[in-house]
């Protein structure tokens, strides 16, 4: 496999991640689902992850970019467990509306599992380690540029949505109105 | 609180397109160490469940 085929592969991450954060987007957007404070540092684990997928992009695979990855997934599904915790208790509803029979924090968990596992592979493979170097986003091919757009896109989007939500300080534990709109 | 958070990520992930390697690894440290204490923040209440 060609070195640049490694670039692209993550670049494909970014939009698979970016994707995930877009439905969450969608659940709150358009379904009204506001989402909780251990539901918006789940989406600050994906960023994370993005961040790690975009170093790789931008410089080439190195191990460091990968362990960056690993980490976050880590902490991104730690904090989902926690929440499917929470909501397996008898007797305690579960938080925000089904998406094909789960809920966002148990796709979460799915989720940074299968980031876990795939870069687990994907690490595997030390032709990508030979060489690379920055290459600015002028130099990028088109698939890498737009990988790159949506994700700057998604983080600030999520950055904006976060503050109209909770404000500057701490976010309610069952949010129901967006903090900055709400006239009170 | 967590916006700051998304915002740091955004800075983390500026200063990689601009060439600026180790501002954006050390930014990218502070914001992980924050989403750290901020979900211990509100991860800490204890489960309610007999065993």
């Amino acid at each position: 496999m060609h070195i640049d085929n490694f670039r692209l592969l993550n670049a494909i991450g970014l939009i698979l991640v970016s994707a995930v954060l877009c439905n969450a987007f969608y659940g709150q957007f358009v379904d009204g689902d506001l989402p909780c404070p251990l539901c918006l540092l789940q989406r600050v684990a994906f960023v994370a992850v993005l961040y790690g997928l975009l170093l790789n992009v931008v410089y080439g695979a190195k191990p460091l970019h990968y362990s960056i990855i690993l980490i976050s997934a880590l902490l991104g599904a730690a904090i989902a467990m926690r929440q499917v915790l929470l909501h397996i208790i008898p007797g305690t509803p579960p938080y925000g509306a089904p998406f094909l029979g789960y809920h966002y924090y148990t796709w979460a968990f799915l989720v940074f599992s299968l980031v876990i596992f795939g870069t687990a592979v994907i690490s595997a493979f030390s032709v990508q380690y030979s060489k690379g170097s920055y290459v600015s986003f002028r130099h990028q091919q088109w698939f890498c540029k737009l990988a790159i757009g949506i994700t700057l896109l998604m983080t600030l989007g999520n950055a904006i949505s976060a503050l109209i939500e909770c404000g500057p300080g701490e976010c309610p534990e069952n949010p129901v109105s967006y903090k900055l709109l709400s006239r009170q | 609180m967590i916006s700051l958070l998304f915002s740091l990520f955004l800075i983390a992930m500026i200063a990689t397109m601009v060439n600026k390697r180790i501002f954006s690894l050390a930014t990218f440290s502070v914001a992980l160490i924050l989403t750290l204490y901020w979900f211990n923040y509100h991860a800490t209440d204890s489960l309610d469940i007999l065993l």
